[in-house]
């Protein structure tokens, strides 16, 4: 892989943690923090790090709600964060297949 | 980046995407549930036509709307309620299913009592509406043999139509048990599989 296509890779989805988040989020409407935080396999802290940056650069939307009693963080991933998450995986493909070269 | 942490990008990826996959898959409750009911509803008005207990027919089939409404209502509720995620293909069919209840209501209900048809005209009526909603299950959750069980509803719509015996009810039991509860066991088998995978 050239020097220029590394550089090419989003720098906020080239995180395990992040990249897992979008992958996920890609797929559903809305995940709420546990299943992200089971699916990953993160402390909530960690997740919550991730979660805000994503957020802060406009990949993602999250609401704060109650279901019943309980308080519940749901994320969704929006155009913007689709978009790139799809580019991304564009990027991927094309350093495999220059690999393979 | 080498060739192994490209490879732990994609297995990533591919985790995540079949994690999801198994939490989103429809369980055919709703399905299951509700089939079972119709089914009993039907045989009860099928009874109280063969006792000729007419009179009773209409208000038990409304209690039978009402209850499968209820039935379907508490079913969603209850699982949207443990669901961790709110995916595509489940509004999808929710939101079809409300489309697809407002007309059934109409057909069933409204234009008899406005004498645009007899009473009897509705289980030939309404099949075709049911047919619909298991064919766009079928299309929603990529199940291709519950596609086909919504032949069941419009043979069976034309089969209602042609039918005057007064045990046509037992058609309708047929219909309802081939046509809307085995599609909720093949939802339940594809969800066990993903559950289990």
């Amino acid at each position: 892989m050239s020097h220029e296509q590394i550089l090419k890779l989003d720098p906020l989805i080239h995180v395990p943690a992040r990249l897992a988040i979008l992958s996920i989020l890609i797929m559903v409407e809305t995940a709420n923090f546990t299943f992200l935080k089971e699916s990953i396999g993160t402390t909530d802290g960690n997740l919550s790090t991730h979660l805000t940056k994503l957020e802060t650069n406009g990949f993602i939307t999250i609401k704060k709600a109650f279901k019943g009693k309980k308080p519940q963080t749901t994320c969704a991933i929006t155009n913007k964060g689709r978009t790139a998450f799809t580019r991304y995986l564009d990027q991927l493909e094309q350093i495999i297949r220059t690999k393979k070269k | 980046m080498n060739n192994n942490q490209i490879q732990q990008e994609i297995s990533i990826i591919k985790k995540m995407i079949e994690k999801t996959k198994r939490e989103t898959a429809e369980s055919g409750h709703f399905f299951i549930a509700i089939g079972i009911f119709s089914a009993a509803a039907t045989f009860a008005i099928g009874m109280l036509e063969f006792y000729n207990l007419h009179n009773l027919v209409l208000p038990t089939l409304i209690i039978a709307v009402v209850a499968c409404g209820l039935i379907g209502y508490l079913t969603v509720t209850s699982k949207e309620k443990k669901e961790k995620l709110t995916s595509y293909p489940k509004t999808i069919f929710y939101n079809m299913m409300l489309a697809c209840g407002i007309p059934g209501l109409m057909v069933m209900f409204l234009y008899p009592l406005l004498k645009v048809y007899p009473w009897n005209l509705i289980p030939a009526l309404v099949p075709l509406i049911m047919g619909i909603i298991v064919f766009s299950a079928g299309v929603i959750f990529e199940l291709r043999y519950v596609k086909w069980c919504s032949l069941v509803w419009w043979a069976g719509a034309l089969i209602m139509a042609l039918t005057k015996s007064q045990f046509r009810f037992l058609i309708m039991i047929a219909i309802i048990i081939f046509g809307w509860v085995l599609p909720g066991f093949i939802l339940n088998k594809q969800y066990k599989n993903r559950i289990n995978e």
